[in-house]
């Protein structure tokens, strides 16, 4: 339910992340999550696809890898993203 | 194609807002409580019952009030002489640290000891959202069922304080008590538990001495 606030979180890291390391398109977003992240995939790329048009993330999809090592309130880490 | 490494936490915006938040009342002596639960588990029925107790020293207290829309709950504080302010999220289905630190701000808060939170109802998303809070308050009726921690474990693995409220409908209900305490202490070995009636006033001792002590 909170996804639309994640989806804003992310896209505004790799937005900064980005501009630091000159990159103008974005293929990738991997996103690690832990076991209780509560974050619903489906809901994320529903979030993802409106909010992407008209930014260098429009051809990116996320991806969401397991890390059994988060805990905690915090579980859902921006890890890397691809592009050029 | 470059693959960059980022490792940033999803939420480091709001969580910086909610540091900040803590830090700023931590310096001014003010303790903050986020209180939690779903909607109708009787959260602000709670706060009414003990803020009402004789002894609540009502000057040190306020609340901020969260809903999706009214100052229902605003009103009820009014009633009953605490300060407070009503945030109206217009269909957020939690608040973020940012809009509590705008309460902070509009909320005159001198003389203040507890400031507490009245979030949002709901189990799921203001669970993932710290506002700065010192400390979490859970709050779950009778009526829910006692399988809830373990189907939703993320409030009860993040929670201080448990409160079981509406003790007293108990015996119109299949909740097991026992049951409920050994998942939330599976979950959260450290949470303490409380049993209460907002309602009947019965357990509201114990609930008033931690948030005034």
């Amino acid at each position: 339910m909170h996804e639309g606030a994640v989806c804003r979180e992310i896209m505004d890291i790799v937005s900064e992340a980005a501009i630091e390391n000159e990159i103008n398109k974005i293929y990738e977003i991997v996103i690690s999550v832990g076991p209780y992240s509560c974050l619903h995939e489906g809901q994320l790329n529903f979030y993802f696809d409106v909010m992407k048009k008209d930014t260098i993330m429009e051809e990116a999809v996320i991806r969401l890898e397991s890390d059994d090592t988060l805990t905690g309130t915090s579980q859902m880490y921006v890890k890397t993203f691809r592009g050029e | 194609m470059k693959t960059i490494t980022v490792n940033k936490n999803v939420l480091s915006k709001n969580d910086e807002i909610a540091e900040r938040n803590q830090a700023a009342l931590t310096a001014r002596g003010i303790r903050m409580f986020n209180l939690l639960g779903s909607p109708g588990s009787g959260k602000t029925t709670l706060l009414e019952n003990a803020l009402a107790h004789p002894n609540v020293d009502k000057s040190k207290i306020a609340v901020i009030e969260g809903d999706l829309f009214t100052d229902f709950d605003a009103k009820r504080m009014d009633e009953i002489g605490i300060r407070t302010i009503q945030l109206n999220t217009e269909g957020a289905c939690h608040l973020e640290a940012d809009m509590v630190e705008c309460g902070i701000e509009e909320l005159n808060l001198n003389g203040v000891e507890t400031l507490i939170v009245d979030n949002i109802g709901n189990l799921v998303c203001t669970a993932s959202f710290s506002l700065g809070e010192h400390h979490r308050i859970a709050v779950t009726s009778v009526t829910e069922g006692n399988d809830k921690p373990l189907k939703y474990p993320k409030l009860f693995q993040t929670a201080d304080y448990v409160v079981i409220n509406k003790i007293d409908l108990l015996p119109f209900t299949n909740f097991d008590v026992d049951r409920f305490k050994a998942d939330v202490l599976s979950l959260n070995p450290n949470a303490k538990i409380f049993v209460c009636s907002a309602f009947k006033g019965d357990g509201m001792d114990e609930i008033v001495e931690f948030l005034t002590k």
